[in-house]
């Protein structure tokens, strides 16, 4: 390590929608930095914007170890050199505990997941997830911001204007969207509208995800949609339980990562994240058909020369055994 | 002569015993159970099944090419409870699906009316279904069965191991119907994903059925006895691993939302909430992930609870 640079634990998440990066002080685990941005479809430039920020940060900072979360994280971990790998549940229990030690229910609500985890003395015991349903998250109210004319971050405060939101369908998506353009049509008020659409999401979230958990206080709300004061409004009524927003609510998977990342005793191999800035890094993928499984090879690229694989289930590529 | 039998089928114990005393009635039945070809790609009255269902009809018409008969038993009652519904349509829905193929290539079907209760009726049905072969595979020698054991059970839950008294503490106990637990591209792989992760597994149909059976009394209390035998089969075992010999952690796979699995997913989360220090709980709704990396998300997660948390 470089003499007076700072040495930090880092954690990433790549998410379906947005890319996070979190950065904690070795001694004190305080956050020193973090970034969220949108990943757009291409975690590997996502990537290498978060990377440049920590390239900007002076001096240089030593990174004693690094965890990666999320959909994209064996990319990440491939990119960054760390095997410190882990999925969104659990880096997100590590994050709310921290936050509030005495948390019994966490809701997490984000780009494309959705997830419910009941925490008891600090550890996770159940927990449930959406599936192949996208209704209730980021990304549908995304869409629907876009397709009303207003900012997505506007609408939470444009609801909590309304005297009566709109009665709009929870169930799908598609319902939803035509609900809504129902009500326009016939001349409901933007707020009343937008108000009601926060009202079907948390319907949606608490008859699917949350169906059967026992959702108890105290509650915290995490993800980028806790943003939106008009879902936690709506929860809070529907609830009847106060929904505490963590204060990192949208990094809350990559500071997760990051906490993991320091309860790792061993030595953790050397942070190759900053090549990503001097090299080119390009992936693609194949059909191994070498069994009836039929993988989606995934190859990484370092200045046209094949460096990784991953997503074989037998990991006759992953592990060198032979090279694609 | 070769013979097609769905490999789904076989995962059924009696429909496993009904094979063994054909091939000892005569050694002269090949069965083929998996083809190696392709079934149609647009198939009748199918749509609105599950996969597992789906997956034995093409198994089926694709094995239609590559045998001389098939044996398609009709399951109707097992032990005295229902099968799916499904299981008796299904002779009838291959059958449906082969009118397009011409008089020659067409195989003939047998279908024995699968309705049993102990070995003496299997008996009955395999001599019947014997005959029934060799009259239209004109086998020259005349089917004969040979001594079974004189009892009661399958022979394959006899086979079955006792876990009664191993130790369980670190192992997972998947539950599920015996054809979605046995098949890779049925169950998203969540058996051997485990394995992968060090951690042994042991399924429901590990425990003989009468066992599992005996156990789902306890939730007879619904207006009509739980009368399908995979329900009682599920909610056996789940009291088996729960309460008799309690493993580390409890799967429930459901091939999707449909009549008693939807029923169940519900009904054993209720009976989880119950139980105190309940063994983790979790169900996989098989056909609501499309990636195998959503199971990998689950998993881990699942077994990060029971465990702590590891990193590979």
């Amino acid at each position: 390590m470089a003499s007076g640079s700072t040495e930090i634990f880092l954690g990433i998440d790549v998410g379906s929608v947005s890319t996070k990066m979190v950065t904690l002080d070795v001694n004190t685990l305080d956050i020193i930095d973090s970034m969220y941005i949108r990943t757009h479809g291409d975690p590997l430039s996502s990537l290498r914007v978060i990377i440049k920020r920590l390239h900007q940060m002076k001096p240089l900072p030593f990174i004693r170890a690094t965890g990666t979360t999320g959909s994209g994280r064996f990319l990440a971990a491939r990119l960054v050199n760390t095997h410190i790998i882990k999925n969104e549940i659990t880096t997100h229990t590590l994050a709310a505990v921290k936050i509030l030690p005495e948390v019994r229910t966490v809701v997490e609500i984000g780009g494309q997941d959705s997830k419910i985890i009941i925490t008891r003395d600090g550890h996770a015991v159940d927990f449930a997830m959406n599936t192949v349903c996208a209704a209730g998250t980021g990304s549908f109210l995304d869409q629907q911001a876009s397709r009303l004319g207003v900012k997505v971050e506007d609408m939470g405060d444009l609801a909590l204007t309304s005297d009566s939101p709109s009665s709009i369908s929870g169930r799908c998506t598609v319902f939803a969207e035509t609900d809504m353009i129902h009500k326009q049509q016939i001349g409901i008020p933007m707020n009343d509208i937008v108000a009601g659409l926060c009202r079907s999401l948390v319907r949606n979230y608490l008859s699917t995800v949350g169906k059967g958990k026992p959702i108890e206080a105290p509650v915290i709300f995490q993800g980028g949609v806790a943003a939106n004061r008009g879902i936690v409004k709506e929860f809070e009524k529907q609830t009847g339980l106060r929904f505490q927003v963590s204060p990192y609510y949208g990094v809350e998977g990559a500071y997760g990562a990051a906490l993991l990342a320091s309860m790792v005793k061993a030595e953790q191999p050397e942070f190759k994240g900053f090549e990503m800035l001097e090299k080119t890094f390009k992936i693609n993928s194949f059909i191994c058909n070498k069994c009836e499984e039929a993988c989606s090879v995934i190859r990484l690229y370092r200045d046209g020369k094949p460096v990784s694989f991953w997503n074989d289930r037998c990991g006759m590529y992953s592990t060198g055994e032979i090279n694609g | 002569m070769n013979i097609g039998l769905p490999q789904e089928l076989l995962h059924i114990d009696w429909i496993a015993d009904l094979k063994l005393m054909l091939e000892q009635m005569n050694p002269g039945m090949a069965f083929v159970h998996v083809s190696a070809g392709e079934a149609p790609a647009y198939l009748n009255l199918e749509e609105d099944s599950c996969f597992p269902f789906k997956k034995m009809i093409r198994n089926a018409l694709a094995l239609h090419k590559e045998v001389d008969a098939l044996l398609l038993p009709r399951v109707v009652e097992m032990d005295g409870f229902l099968a799916c519904p499904n299981f008796r349509a299904f002779p009838d829905i291959v059958e449906l699906n082969t009118k397009n193929i011409s008089s020659n290539e067409k195989k003939p079907i047998v279908s024995p009316i699968i309705k049993v209760k102990n070995n003496k009726e299997l008996k009955a049905i395999a001599k019947t279904t014997a005959k029934e072969l060799n009259q239209i595979l004109d086998f020259t020698s005349l089917p004969k069965l040979a001594a079974m054991p004189k009892t009661n059970q399958n022979q394959s839950a006899l086979n079955k191991t006792d876990i009664q008294h191993q130790d369980l503490s670190k192992t997972i106990a998947i539950i599920g119907h015996p054809y979605v637990l046995a098949d890779k591209r049925l169950n998203n792989g969540v058996p051997e994903l485990l394995n992968i992760y060090g951690y042994d597994t042991v399924f429901s149909n590990n425990v003989p059925f009468e066992e599992l059976s005996e156990l789902a009394r306890s939730l007879d209390y619904f207006a009509k006895k739980m009368y399908w035998r995979s329900a009682r089969e599920i909610i056996g075992a789940f009291f088996f691993f729960s309460h008799i010999n309690r493993s580390a952690g409890i799967i429930h796979l459901a091939p999707f939302n449909c009549g008693i699995d939807a029923l169940l997913r519900i009904e054993l989360m209720s009976m989880h909430k119950r139980i105190e220090g309940a063994p983790r709980f979790m169900t996989i709704v098989c056909d609501e992930h499309t990636q195998r990396d959503h199971v990998v998300t689950r998993i881990e997660a699942f077994l990060d609870m029971i465990y702590g948390i590891r990193i590979n």
